[in-house]
């Protein structure tokens, strides 16, 4: 097996028993003393939530804390990041769990948004480009951003 | 002989006065009318505003589509810019691939949709003009012609 395919099996294992226990719930991501950092900058949907994300770095999950509407993530290898929505809607129940990967650089700023569309869930990542009308730019180390059908 | 039948009560009255009809043209906003949905928007990121249209389960795809097309061209005349683009996702803003046309569809039972916009000064490729668009659909906004 391919290191890239050893690395999506161990991040896929990763977030499938982070569902599972979702009920436990995942321990809060701590940072150690001068760990390498990036930060993610929350679209207002999700900057209103205290745990907006959660993690796997290949080994463990973790819930992201909000902190003013940014999550920090530890730099330098590649992580899952995923998002399990239960709502209730009109009459109804809905459920989705969108995820994706990147890797993320020590300081530099991305942009996380998450929205429903037409029974779908999209979670999306992106790098900050302060100087561009948009704000964000395609983030080249992004894999994955499955539209899944909500339940 | 005493009639069984009785009054419902207020908050079962009211569940049924707003449950019992379309969502109408107004904030998602409020204690009342929020109740039922309505529109909203969320700044960023850069200049894109995140305009979006909630309504519940009685309102059609057709008014769902005016009412979000109609606040769009709204606020691009609030702001003074007579023109605005939309885009379905932050990939086509980015991407420049402004969409002409909206993909309404109910998420949960309830009909909705968003999208982001950029208002702009000056037309280029891609904008609509915000008069035209706030004529075209005026009708449903104001449906007896109060609108002169």
């Amino acid at each position: 097996m391919s290191r890239r395919g050893r690395i999506t099996r161990r991040l896929g294992t990763g977030l499938a028993l982070a569902m599972l226990g979702g009920c436990a719930g995942l321990p809060m991501y701590q940072p150690t003393p001068n760990q390498p950092l990036a930060t993610i900058r929350l679209s207002p949907s999700m900057a209103s939530q205290a745990m907006p994300l959660s993690m796997c770095d290949g080994q463990h999950c973790y819930d992201l804390k909000n902190s003013h509407g940014e999550l920090q993530v530890p730099a330098g290898h590649r992580l899952m990041l995923f998002k399990v929505l239960v709502a209730s809607g009109y009459q109804r129940m809905y459920s989705c769990s969108p995820d994706l990967s990147f890797v993320p650089y020590a300081g530099v700023v991305y942009y996380a948004d998450f929205a429903l569309r037409a029974e779908h869930c999209v979670l999306g990542l992106y790098r900050d480009a302060p100087f561009s009308r948009v704000g964000v730019m395609l983030e080249p180390t992004v894999r994955g951003v499955p539209h899944k059908r909500a339940g | 002989m005493m009639s069984s039948w009785r009054w419902p009560s207020g908050s079962a009255l009211l569940l049924l006065l707003l449950g019992g009809c379309a969502t109408g043209y107004h904030s998602d906003q409020g204690l009342i009318r929020g109740y039922t949905g309505g529109y909203w928007d969320q700044p960023g990121p850069g200049e894109l505003l995140k305009v979006g249209f909630g309504g519940n389960g009685y309102i059609d795809r057709d008014t769902t589509h005016a009412y979000l097309m109609y606040r769009c061209a709204e606020l691009a005349l609030q702001r003074h810019k007579p023109y605005f683009r939309m885009y379905e996702s932050l990939p086509d803003a980015i991407r420049d691939r402004p969409t002409m046309d909206l993909t309404v569809g109910r998420v949960a039972g309830a009909m909705g949709d968003w999208v982001f916009v950029l208002f702009d000064q000056n037309y280029s490729a891609g904008d609509l003009s915000a008069t035209e668009v706030e004529k075209r659909y005026a009708s449903y906004i104001h449906p007896q012609g109060a609108r002169s």
